[in-house]
């Protein structure tokens, strides 16, 4: 496989690989920043998390105009970018959508709580 | 049945059509007798016995459930003992979930996932064939131990300290984790299986966009096993070690950290519910189609959903944990995933509604199941999204209200698409259709049943009856409920004993099947019912999501495959675009062997360490015996 269509496939899928990686990646931060949230009164796992959500929401886009680029081309099986791309900006919106809870669950707890 | 290897090989295209059946017949049957049943590899005959066997516990597990309810229909009752009532309630669960639930949901796939990929037989049917001698193995263990007074008595989960050396004296903890390395091996294999099977032999021209749901919902399942079983695996081999050679991985005092076992114990079994729950989903959205006579509404969204729930269920499994004293900011994050969760569910049950809705909907057994699956399953996806949140979660944890949720969430997003599936199915599994009648009968018995018994769990909770309690008192406000509940099981029990009447009577006198008895569209509808050892004399060339809707008359075919040999087309990932011919191994005695001498080392290694290290030769002399080559026409490349 060329290194065009290597990126292509990978910039498709990007919302299906990328945003569930930030997701999971933000979720083991909820499990260590509290304590830092807690000493240093900053909203840190909050940050974390609208920062993952801008995102995962630029996944979102990502996968659907790479895979717009694709059908709007010449090229052979459209139809698999078409559904791959929708599938993976729908995830990747799904996802921005449970940081985004995430982050408002932060804004509203100080990290101290037990 | 070994053929000597030959270089050239006979093609299908060199046959009349009149004799290639044959010829594949020849080449692909296994043959009868008792060394051919142990010895086969047919994805078929495997599948229909991990279902019977299943289903065998199932019935199992329902007699213990009959029984705790006769215990509990009165306040201070005496038919049990409490260490009896213990080992009760844990083989419940532990059979329910890790001996049917989703052995059940595989069994499933391994039947039809090959059919409805249209290819000969499924990837490594080797493997198959021991997963599902490894899984025997393991349930017998258990019910074995059960019938010695041996059963284990820590809960289906087995938190430590309870299953810890410490406080959990004898064997009967071992039996518990080790039965978890049998059902998990074999799930683990079978996952591995369908994830080949579906990536690499799907029919020419499947590409990822006529995937049927089901298989859809096969794969994720398949990645979830396979990220989410290794946790249990490693937890259960950790306890046995803490309790045979004297590690201390749970014991605090020695560095060790119980709530290790909680996080790992959790971060497979959250996603087990979806192992059980996405299966469902995917037969309920295979199934809706014929019913409703219109194409499943929102295919993208239903295979999207699927996706992100299967991804997003290893983000939920703190909120089991939530009185475990963690940070509540951490725990305000577990809550987040699980509401988000709800929206991909909510996502199909709307896709669902909108294919009813817009079709014309038979009113067949199989739909009435799907129905009741979709109000039982909205009730515990609501008190889901209730004990997902942390201050409610924290009044009713360990009380009824749990035991009403999973089971609405279980029973309902499982057992009712299963049964369904059952009844729709049941004409490719056997030939002949079930009883439309009996299957109605039964249907309105478990919904109204299933419903009396568990829907007033959920006010027992909330008056503060505890789960896994043996008796209670008298003065106690649950005497009422709890009598109520008893009776209503038994209008349970009816409708799955008029089930499994249905079954058996439909197996032996039912009226034949034609090849489509629904006008269903996916392709082990085009095979015929039962199919041949073959499953597909051509193998079908697939141009749409709905083969056998939009080709009605002539469903094109690929060719090329030889007869001499067990040979199926191998395509790419995405497209399915034809990519070699490749040997399907024959059948084989040593998957069994393998399986035996795998048995004989975990159950030793119950008792001693060493059993590990003598136990693996035989172990090792099993596997070359399979892997030799045997000098057949499949051993070439």
């Amino acid at each position: 496989m060329s290194a065009s269509k290597l990126f292509t496939h990978l910039s498709i899928w990007v919302g299906l690989w990328f945003a569930p990686l930030v997701w999971a990646a933000n979720m083991q931060l909820g499990q260590v920043l509290p304590y830092a949230d807690c000493r240093s009164q900053l909203h840190l796992s909050a940050a974390t998390s609208f920062i993952g959500a801008a995102f995962t929401i630029a996944s979102s886009f990502a996968s659907w105009l790479s895979s717009r680029r694709v059908i709007g081309g010449s090229g052979e099986h459209r139809s698999n970018a078409d559904f791959g791309g929708t599938v993976s900006a729908l995830s990747a919106t799904l996802f921005t959508f449970a940081l985004l809870m995430q982050g408002v669950a932060a804004m509203v707890l100080t990290g101290c709580e037990k | 049945m070994n053929r000597p290897a030959t270089t050239t090989g006979m093609r299908d295209i060199d046959i009349a059509r009149t004799k290639l059946t044959g010829a594949l017949a020849e080449t692909w049957t296994t043959p009868s007798g008792f060394w051919g049943a142990l010895a086969t590899v047919d994805h078929k005959i495997i599948g229909r016995r991990y279902i019977f066997t299943a289903f065998v516990f199932l019935a199992l597990g329902g007699v213990l459930a009959a029984l705790m309810r006769i215990q509990l229909a009165q306040p201070e009752a005496r038919l049990l003992g409490p260490d009896r009532y213990n080992q009760i309630f844990t083989m419940h669960g532990a059979n329910m979930m890790f001996l049917f639930a989703v052995p059940v949901m595989e069994a499933v796939a391994v039947y039809l996932v090959p059919l409805m990929v249209g290819t000969r037989n499924i990837a490594f049917p080797r493997l198959n064939a021991f997963s599902y001698w490894i899984y025997l193995a393991g349930g017998m263990l258990l019910w074995t131990a059960f019938a010695l007074d041996m059963g284990p008595d820590v809960g289906w989960f087995a938190y430590v300290p309870l299953s810890g050396p410490q406080y959990g004296a004898g064997k009967r903890a071992d039996i518990w984790a080790q039965m978890i390395t049998f059902t998990e091996l074999s799930a683990l294999a079978v996952a591995v299986e369908l994830v080949v099977t579906i990536f690499k032999q799907r029919a020419p021209g499947m590409t990822l966009d006529r995937i049927p749901v089901f298989v859809w919902a096969m794969l994720v399942t398949s990645f979830l096993v396979i990220m989410a079983m290794p946790a249990i695996m490693i937890a259960s081999t950790s306890l046995i070690l803490d309790r045979l050679v004297g590690t201390h991985f749970y014991n605090p005092a020695e560095g060790g950290d119980v709530l290790l076992w909680q996080h790992l114990f959790w971060f497979f079994g959250h996603p087990e519910v979806y192992i059980i729950f996405l299966p469902a989903a995917g037969m309920v959205s295979t199934m809706i189609e014929p019913f409703a006579r219109r194409p499943a509404f929102g295919y993208l969204g239903l295979v999207m959903a699927l996706i992100a729930t299967g991804i997003l269920s290893f983000g939920l499994w703190v909120h089991h944990m939530f009185v475990a004293g963690l940070p509540r900011l951490g725990d305000s994050f577990f809550t987040a995933s699980s509401m988000a969760i709800a929206i991909p569910a909510g996502i199909q049950i709307f896709c669902w509604i909108a294919t009813l809705w817009d079709g014309r909907p038979v009113f067949k057994t199989p739909l009435l199941f799907i129905i009741g699956f979709i109000v039982t399953f909205v009730i515990g996806g609501l008190t889901g999204v209730m004990v997902a949140s942390v201050p409610f979660d924290t009044q009713v944890h360990d009380t009824y209200f749990v035991v009403a949720h999973f089971h609405y969430v279980l029973i309902g997003g499982a057992v009712f698409p299963l049964l369904g599936t059952i009844h729709y199915w049941f004409p490719k599994l056997t030939g002949r259709m079930m009883s439309e009648t009996l299957g109605r009968w039964s249907f309105w018995l478990i919904f109204i049943g299933f419903n009396a018994t568990f829907f007033p769990m959920h006010i027992l909770g909330l008056e503060g009856m505890p789960r896994r309690i043996y008796t209670y008192q008298p003065d106690l406000p649950w005497h009422g409920l709890n009598l109520f509940i008893s009776l209503s099981a038994v209008i349970l029990i009816a409708g799955f004993l008029l089930f499994f009447v249905n079954v058996i009577r439909s197996a032996r006198s039912g009226e034949v099947a034609p090849d489509n008895p629904w006008d269903a569209p996916t392709l082990e509808w085009a095979t015929t019912s039962p199919p041949p050892s073959y499953n597909f004399a051509m193998i079908p060339v697939v141009g749409s999501l709905h083969p056998l809707w939009s080709e009605r008359d002539t469903l094109p075919v690929a060719d090329g495959l030889r007869t001499d040999r067990r040979e199926l087309i191998v395509t790419t990932l995405a497209t399915a675009e034809p990519q070699a011919r490749d040997a399907s191994p024959q059948n084989s005695i040593w998957p069994l062997w393998a399986a035996i001498a795998t048995t004989i080392m975990l159950i030793w290694s119950i008792f001693s360490p060493w059993a590990v290290v003598w136990g693996s030769i035989p172990v090792a002399v099993a596997l070359i015996g399979w892997f030799w080559p045997k000098g057949t026409p499949e051993d070439e490349s």
